[in-house]
């Protein structure tokens, strides 16, 4: 009952048979990878916004460059070096002053971090969040959902931005040490 | 044993606090030891996934409960998505971006007079308006048009007249059965079913067998289509080249001259009233079908991904009382999930009849609305001193004398209606007193032309309790607006989109019949004024294509009473 589990409309619903069939298999992949590449691009550009735009134009350079991806090979891997050089390509034209310095993004990335965004860790991290207590939850809350840097949630819960930062910072501890030990037990199984 | 001082500079990194000296020190760690990069990851990684798992976990909950959580987000603010929407259409915009500019500061005041119901047996059904389409625009890609007036999108009936293309590439199908791919810049003249005149681009023809005879003037050569596909290249300061790729054609250079008959994989370039054959032809160098149909559908695909990306910071405005955008849903879905983080934000629409279809691009949800019974309906209670509605419809027809977008039926004062008339005009009203001089009323004039009809459109209606003001817009620009007559606190209670549902014994035979004929994908109601710059930005990015930027208001004076 009830229980039709096919989205409506689908993903490749209407003018499929414009894109190849190859472009739309790898939009599909993008598509199902899209929540760790948001992830890793978050790791190399904290800030949420840069973060989404850069996304975009992989999805873009995806699109476009279907044709040369290797089918049956690491499809994320893939996506992760378009983001990498896409966000060198902008820090390049514009550059701030919190993202890294282009030797050490190409150092971390040969640390093969591809392993760290795995979709287990989301469904964990969920659970994890919930687990908080109420005020790291909260912390979590106004950064994460609301995307509030910490001198906003400073203003917000009528807090010092120190006080702000040093509960962002134990909030996450406890959320890693939650994962980990999540990973410990699927591993476990 | 991680290194603590390590910690306290990644997290700094990631709330974007670092000072130069630290990321000095930062960058160095990194660089010297293996295991600062493995921790890097461990930290950041976590960054990511905490921003996906606080976005899911919050976002399935109901509504009043994240609204509690929300009281801490005192004024969430739009200027901050206005600001972000700026920097974000930058990137989005592929053409046309020139224009876009140019619009946003260019409003256009309507002022609108209040109307007796008497008055709308007087109004002309939108259907009346005469057309003379000779063809259609069937598919387009990068389109930027070289004046106002060509602003015809996908879909669009086609009269006698000039296309005049600076760039990207359209297919015009005639009603006679020929179709024709247009590389810009380009300028096409249409002339009948059969006849079309090339002044200046690159055009093919592909002509099926009822059409053949049709015909393509340039000034130097006339080409007759006998058989099927042909090439047509005229570029400034080139000869103009006739190439055919199936069946034959006839070309004719002038009256003193016989018309000469050219096969499959002949050519000529014509030049000084000469035509001399081509050594080969190559109908690669036009754009095909399929490859004009790839680049539009990639087009359309990267619109949508970039409306997804900012409709959502619609959620978190403090004001958002409902944002339904119909995503993520699947077709048997009777309700449909509010995504309004607000704190007076309201629950989840329920679904009453209507069917899943297609919104704006392929894959986007939408419902539509064609049975008499067909509505949604969800409870906003509470008073509100302003109001702000947003939509994207695409009208089908406007058969009733009212058509209903949102409306209620309390039938208290302050009761607040948004409709559409038989003629295509939008109206708002709020309820003062009983009877029907009791409405204050903003009517625009007639502004759902039979050339929007059937495409999508956004459309806005704004009560302003501060200025005491009220505006209707139509695709992200001023359609109407006047000063309100009384000021009073605006209710809504159980609000119906596209229908409406009074107590039969309450409402006149007459009136009773208001239900929506099109679709829906987007609705947004706000408790505080929205300006018309954010109504525009909300227009720009929400457009199914980049194209549909200049002229939709070209008026249509057919219409107009």
């Amino acid at each position: 009952m009830a229980k039709d589990t096919q989205p409506n409309p689908p993903q490749d619903g209407g003018d499929a048979g414009a894109l190849s069939d190859k472009t739309m298999r790898i939009q599909q992949l993008f598509i199902k990878h899209q929540l760790g590449l948001r992830a890793f691009i978050l790791s190399l550009e904290p800030n949420f916004t840069d973060a989404e735009d850069l996304l975009q134009e992989v999805f873009l350079v995806v699109t476009r460059k279907a044709n040369e991806f290797q089918e049956g090979t690491n499809f994320f891997a893939w996506a992760c070096t378009i983001a990498r050089y896409k966000l060198l390509e902008s820090l390049r034209r514009r550059a701030r002053s919190q993202e890294l310095s282009e030797e050490v993004i190409e150092a971390l990335c040969a640390v093969e971090p591809e392993a760290q965004f795995d979709d287990s860790r989301l469904v964990i991290l969920q659970q994890c969040l919930e687990q908080l207590a109420p005020k790291a939850r909260q912390m979590m809350f106004l950064r994460y959902y609301g995307e509030h840097s910490p001198s906003e949630i400073a203003q917000l819960v009528s807090w010092t931005p120190n006080a702000v930062r040093v509960a962002l910072s134990r909030a996450r501890s406890v959320l890693q040490e939650c994962l980990e030990r999540g990973l410990r037990q699927e591993g476990a199984k | 044993m991680i290194d603590e001082r390590l910690i306290v500079l990644l997290d700094a990194y990631l709330d974007g606090s670092l000072s130069a000296e630290e990321k000095q020190e930062l960058e160095r760690m990194l660089l010297e030891s293996d295991a600062a990069r493995r921790h890097f990851w461990d930290r950041t990684s976590l960054h990511g996934w905490t921003y996906a798992a606080a976005k899911l976990n919050y976002g399935a909950r109901p509504a009043e409960e994240v609204a509690r959580e929300r009281r801490q987000l005192r004024g969430a603010s739009f200027a901050t998505l206005v600001s972000s929407l700026r920097r974000f259409g930058w990137k989005i915009a592929l053409a046309g971006a020139a224009c876009v500019v140019a619009l946003v500061f260019w409003n256009r005041f309507h002022a609108a007079d209040a109307v007796d119901e008497e008055d709308l047996a007087t109004e002309v059904p939108v259907e009346t308006a005469v057309t003379n389409g000779i063809a259609m625009l069937t598919r387009e890609t990068g389109v930027v048009w070289t004046s106002e007036t060509n602003s015809v999108e996908a879909g669009s009936q086609l009269s006698p007249g000039w296309l005049q293309l600076k760039s990207g590439a359209i297919q015009v199908e005639f009603e006679s059965g020929a179709s024709v791919i247009v590389e810009g810049p380009a300028e096409l003249q249409l002339i009948s079913p059969s006849e079309a005149r090339l002044r200046s681009g690159k055009l093919s023809a592909h002509v099926p067998e009822p059409a053949h005879g049709f015909k393509v003037y340039t000034p130097d050569v006339t080409v007759t289509d006998l058989g099927t596909e042909f090439g047509l290249d005229r570029e400034p300061s080139k000869p103009v080249e006739v190439e055919v790729f199936e069946g034959k054609v006839e070309v004719a250079l002038d009256s003193t001259n016989p018309p000469q008959l050219l096969n499959a994989g002949e050519g000529v370039r014509i030049s000084s009233h000469r035509a001399e054959p081509m050594a080969e032809v190559n109908s690669s160098e036009f754009l095909s079908a399929e490859e004009l149909a790839r680049r539009e559908s990639a087009e359309l695909r990267t619109r949508y991904q970039g409306w997804k990306q900012v409709d959502r910071m619609l959620d978190s405005d403090s004001a958002a009382l409902v944002h339904l955008n119909f995503e993520e849903q699947r077709n048997l879905d009777r309700n449909l999930i509010n995504r309004a983080g607000g704190m007076r934000a309201s629950g989840q629409a329920m679904i009453f009849g209507c069917d899943w279809v297609d919104g704006r691009w392929p894959g986007k949800g939408a419902l539509q609305f064609s049975r008499a019974t067909d509505k949604v309906r969800l409870i906003v209670p509470g008073q509100f001193q302003s109001l702000s509605y947003v939509t994207w419809v695409r009208v089908d027809s406007l058969p009733n004398a009212w058509n209903a977008l949102a409306l209620v039926d309390t039938f208290k004062t302050g009761e607040t209606h948004w409709q559409l008339h038989r003629n295509g005009s939008m109206e708002l009203s709020v309820r003062q007193v009983g009877g029907k001089s009791g409405w204050d009323r903003l009517l625009s004039r007639p502004i759902i032309t039979r050339a929007l009809l059937g495409h999508w459109i956004q459309l806005a209606a704004v009560y302003d309790g501060d200025e005491g003001r009220m505006s209707l817009y139509l695709n992200g620009r001023q359609v109407a607006t006047k000063l309100a007559r009384w000021r009073q606190p605006l209710t809504l209670g159980t609000l119906e989109l596209g229908n409406w549902s009074p107590p039969a014994a309450r409402a006149g035979a007459g009136y009773l019949l208001r239900e929506f004929h099109g679709r829906m994908d987007e609705f947004t109601l706000l408790s505080r004024p929205l300006s018309s710059e954010e109504i525009r930005w909300m227009y720009e990015f929400g457009k199914p294509r980049e194209t549909l930027n200049v002229a939709r208001l070209n008026p249509d004076s057919s219409s107009a009473p």
